[in-house]
C-alpha cells in the first residue's frame, strides 16, 4: 500500500462516564455482551452431514463461504476502518474498532468451517473461483470505492449496504440447509453472525442519520437519491452474481425474496422508506423460521388467524427492574 | 377510543411508526428528570425490543419504569413490539416479556419502523380490537 490511511486529526483520552450519545454506551454493551468466537461452536458435529452433500451442494457452500468471507474481510480491515476519522464521539470511534474486530472474527470464523469439513485443494479452488467471479469481485469494487472517497455520509451508507444487505445472498444458504435439518451448527454460527450485522448496520445507520442533521435540505436529498440508486447498483449485480451461485441448484428465485426483504430493511435502517413492495419480498416461511423461530405470523393476534388470543408464553428474563 | 403509549429510542424508529398510525399516543419519556407519565384510559402498548442477547435487557428500562407503576399497569390492554428477525429467538422477545408479565395479547411484530403493509394491518387491527374491548366492557 503506498498511499497512507487517513487517521484522526486529534485524540483525547475517552471518558466513559461523559457521554455525548447514550447510543454509543447502549451499543457498545450490547456488542461486548454478544462476544463469541467460532471456537465455541461444535462444528465437528456437521460431519456427518457434510459427508451427505453432493459435488455440487459442496462446491455451492464452499463459494458461498469464500465470497462472505471477502466481505468480512473488507468490513474489518477497512470499512469499519474508514468510518473512526468521521466519527462523532470519541464513543464512536470505541464502537467502530469493536465492528471491526468482530468482523475479523466473522471472517476467521469460514476458515473454522472450511477446516473442519473440507479438504484443503477444495478451500483453495473455492478461494480461486471468488477471486475469479466476476460479479462477487464488483460488489468488492463498488463498496471500495466509497471507503476510499472522501465523502464520510457516503461512506456510512455504503458500510450499512455491506452489513445488511450484501451478507444475504450467502446468509441464505445455510438458513437454507438448516430448515432441511443439514449442517445446524454451522447455521449456528451463522446466526451469529447474523446478530451481529443487525447490530452493525443498526449502528451504522443510525450514525448517519446523525450526520444528516448537519447538512443542509439538497444535500440531504442528493444523499437520498445517492441511496436509492447504490441500491440498485448493488441489487443488479446482487442478482448477478445469485444466478452465478445458485442457479445449478435452482435456487435462484427464492434467493431474490431474501434479498428485496434484507434491501428493505438496509434502506430502513438508513432512515429510509422499503422499496421492494411485499409481492416480491415474501420470503420462503421455512428460511425466515430458520432465522427467527418467532417471525411467523402465528405469533400475533392481529395477523393470526385465529380469534382467541395470543399470550406469550413466560420468558426467562434477568432483568432485576420488575417490581411485580 | 384508540390509546396507544409508546416508547421510542433516540433513533426514533418505533415513534416513526406510531406517526404512521396516525392516531392519539403517549410517549414514555427518555430520561429519569422528564416527568413521569401516568395514564387514566385503556392503551395498547408499542414497544422497540433491545436487541439480540440472553443477557435481558430486551425491555427498555423507562418502560419497565412505566409498568411498575400499578394504575398504569391495570389499564394495559395489549402489546406490539418492534425488532429485527436477525435477532433470532429474541425477536420482538420484549413483547412477549410484557404480554406474559401483564397477562394481555402480544398483538402485532414489525420490523425496525415497519412498512406500509404493517401500519394498515396494525390500523385495521386496532379498530377491531378496540371494538372487542367495548362489547367486553
Amino acid at each position: 500500500m503506498s498511499e497512507k490511511i487517513k487517521l484522526i486529526d486529534s485524540v483525547q483520552a475517552i471518558n466513559w462516564n461523559r457521554i455525548e450519545d447514550e447510543k454509543d454506551l447502549e451499543v457498545w454493551n450490547r456488542l461486548t455482551s454478544n462476544f463469541w468466537l467460532p471456537e465455541k461452536v461444535p462444528l465437528s458435529n456437521d460431519v456427518p452431514s457434510w459427508a451427505n452433500f453432493t459435488a455440487a451442494e459442496k462446491l455451492l457452500t464452499m463459494r458461498v463461504f469464500t465470497g462472505l468471507t471477502l466481505l468480512d474481510t473488507i468490513q474489518g480491515t477497512v470499512g469499519a476502518v474508514s468510518l473512526i476519522p468521521d466519527a462523532l464521539t470519541p464513543h464512536e470511534e470505541a464502537v467502530y474498532t469493536n465492528i471491526a474486530f468482530m468482523e475479523s472474527v466473522h471472517a476467521k470464523s469460514y476458515s473454522s468451517i472450511f477446516s473442519t469439513l473440507a479438504q484443503t485443494e477444495d478451500i483453495d479452488e473455492a478461494f480461486r473461483w471468488s477471486e475469479e467471479n466476476e460479479n462477487l469481485q464488483r460488489k468488492a469494487q463498488i463498496i471500495m470505492e466509497y471507503y476510499r472517497g472522501d465523502e464520510p455520509l457516503k461512506r456510512k451508507v455504503a458500510s450499512t449496504m455491506l452489513e445488511s444487505f450484501l451478507f444475504y445472498s450467502g446468509f441464505y444458504l445455510p438458513m437454507y440447509f438448516s430448515s432441511h435439518a443439514k449442517l445446524t451448527n454451522t447455521a449456528d454460527l451463522i446466526r451469529l453472525i447474523i446478530r451481529d450485522e443487525a447490530v452493525h448496520g443498526y449502528y451504522i445507520g443510525y450514525k448517519y442519520q446523525k450526520g444528516l442533521e448537519f447538512v443542509d435540505e439538497a444535500k440531504r436529498e442528493e444523499l437520498k437519491d445517492y441511496t436509492y440508486s447504490l441500491m440498485y447498483e448493488l441489487y443488479d449485480n446482487e442478482v448477478k452474481y445469485t444466478q452465478d451461485l445458485y442457479d445449478p441448484v435452482g435456487l435462484t428465485e427464492d434467493v431474490k425474496k431474501f434479498l428485496h426483504y434484507n434491501a428493505n430493511k438496509a434502506l430502513m435502517n438508513l432512515g429510509y422508506e422499503a422499496l421492494f413492495p411485499s409481492t416480491v419480498t415474501n420470503v420462503n416461511p421455512a428460511i425466515l423460521s430458520a432465522l427467527s423461530p418467532n417471525a411467523d405470523e402465528n405469533h400475533d393476534f392481529f395477523s393470526g388467524s385465529g380469534s382467541s388470543y395470543v399470550m406469550a408464553k413466560a420468558v426467562a428474563t434477568d432483568d432485576d427492574d420488575w417490581e411485580f | 377510543m384508540a390509546n396507544l403509549v409508546y416508547f421510542s429510542s433516540v433513533s426514533g424508529n418505533t415513534k416513526r411508526f406510531v406517526d404512521k398510525l396516525g392516531l392519539a399516543a403517549h410517549r414514555i419519556p427518555l430520561y429519569a428528570k422528564d416527568e413521569f407519565l401516568k395514564v387514566t384510559e385503556p392503551y395498547v402498548l408499542v414497544i422497540p425490543t433491545y436487541g439480540g442477547g440472553t443477557e435481558g435487557g430486551a425491555v427498555p428500562k423507562q418502560v419497565i419504569k412505566f409498568l411498575n407503576d400499578e394504575e398504569n399497569r391495570s389499564l394495559i390492554r395489549g402489546v406490539i413490539a418492534a425488532g429485527n428477525t436477525n435477532f433470532g429467538e429474541a425477536y420482538c422477545i420484549a413483547g412477549d416479556i410484557i404480554s406474559a408479565k401483564c397477562k394481555i395479547p402480544a398483538l402485532y411484530r414489525f420490523e425496525l419502523f415497519g412498512t406500509e403493509d404493517d401500519v394498515e394491518r396494525v390500523k385495521e387491527g386496532l379498530e377491531r380490537f378496540w371494538q372487542q374491548q367495548s362489547v367486553l366492557a
